[in-house]
């Protein structure tokens, strides 16, 4: 390497020091690319100059035709001119595209998960679906006394007896904390039994001037017709 | 006010248009540009005002690069304009016209 070649790099170098340092501040992408820019742009001046014209003064010329380290960080960092409306360059379009669609996705999942599994921990355990769907029932509150079982509620006639065996249920107080004398649960209309996790239904008719309750006999129903025997309950009042 | 400072800040100001109207028209390499604006004595260009610009110009979008073999030596990188370059170049040139026929305007003493 010949001094004038020594001697250009080390101006050349001292430059581009100068020119990075200006940049060090300036928060903008793209400077090591304009460092490289500037670099072999000075590299096509000192090709086309004579070998006579690589003199020192030359070579501080080129670097004052340049301009001044400062302008470059100046320059880097001038606000771009802007359209009427905001535009941003297509990367970044894309990334705050690609970015928002993740969000609404995993929002969505997360919502939809939620939703899910609430759902799946209703199905499995209606006895929570059961307690929150409570209403009072006025008409059920007190003691029931039963005087009768019968397949159909229809069947029914007060004073006449149309089971001939005994009561396994003999008699139903209803609380009005939800719970009754047995381990069901109550609601308006409908009974829960925690064993073995079923629902049942009970409806309150007067009959010649008396309430009588009808309670669904689960455990009695016909698997094939799916209806099931009625226990007849007195109001205890009433009697 | 110093001419020597408004004119550099004026010259600074325009290098945005005078840059994106060059790469409007063609596709090129930054030392071939500088080389081609020295000529208009008016912008009074320092070099290394390009390169500057040509970044912001590529970070926002208006202007694109490629790397191609240079004709007798190292890979040179050309400038191109891209599509969002050239519609904003057109509003800036819009632009750039009313300002120029207002200040001719104001110039001539026709009323505003």
């Amino acid at each position: 390497m010949s001094d004038a070649e020594k001697k250009w790099r080390e101006i050349r170098d001292e430059y581009l020091r100068q020119i990075e340092a200006e940049l060090t501040a300036v928060r903008r992408p793209r400077k090591k690319e304009l460092l490289a820019d500037v670099r072999d742009h000075l590299e096509l001046r000192f090709e086309e100059l004579e070998p006579s014209q690589r003199t020192d003064r030359r070579f501080k010329e080129i670097l004052e035709e340049m301009g001044p380290a400062e302008e470059y960080a100046e320059l880097l960092k001038q606000p771009a001119a802007k359209k009427t409306e905001i535009e941003l360059s297509p990367r970044y379009q894309f990334l705050s595209h690609l970015f928002t669609g993740i969000f609404v996705i995993v929002l969505f999942s997360v919502v939809g998960y939620k939703l899910y599994t609430a759902d799946i921990k209703a199905r499995q355990d209606p006895m929570q679906d059961f307690i929150l769907s409570y209403q009072l029932d006025p008409r059920a509150m007190g003691r029931w006394v039963t005087v009768d079982f019968v397949e159909t509620i229809e069947q029914f006639v007060p004073g006449r007896r149309q089971s001939p065996r005994d009561f396994f249920l003999t008699d139903l107080e209803f609380y009005n904390d939800m719970k009754t004398s047995k381990s069901w649960l109550w609601s308006k209309g409908k009974f829960f039994d925690p064993t073995d996790q079923k629902q049942g239904e009970y409806q309150i008719h007067a009959i010649e001037g008396k309430e009588y309750l009808f309670l669904e006999w689960l455990p009695g129903q016909n698997s094939q017709t799916g209806r099931s025997p009625y226990y007849v309950l007195e109001k205890e009042n009433s009697r | 006010m110093e001419l020597q400072n408004w004119q550099t800040q004026l010259r600074k100001g325009l290098l945005d248009i005078v840059v994106l109207n060059y790469l409007a028209r063609c596709r090129c390499h930054g030392y071939e540009m500088v080389q081609e604006l020295k000529k208009c004595r008016g912008l009074t260009l320092r070099e290394g005002n390009i390169y500057p610009i040509l970044a912001r110009l590529q970070t926002d979008g208006l202007a694109e690069t490629s790397v191609e073999p240079g004709p007798d030596g190292p890979p040179r990188k050309y400038f191109t304009i891209t599509s969002q370059g050239r519609r904003m170049l057109e509003e800036m040139n819009q632009h750039w016209d009313m300002i120029v026929a207002s200040v001719n305007q104001v110039r001539k003493g026709d009323n505003p």
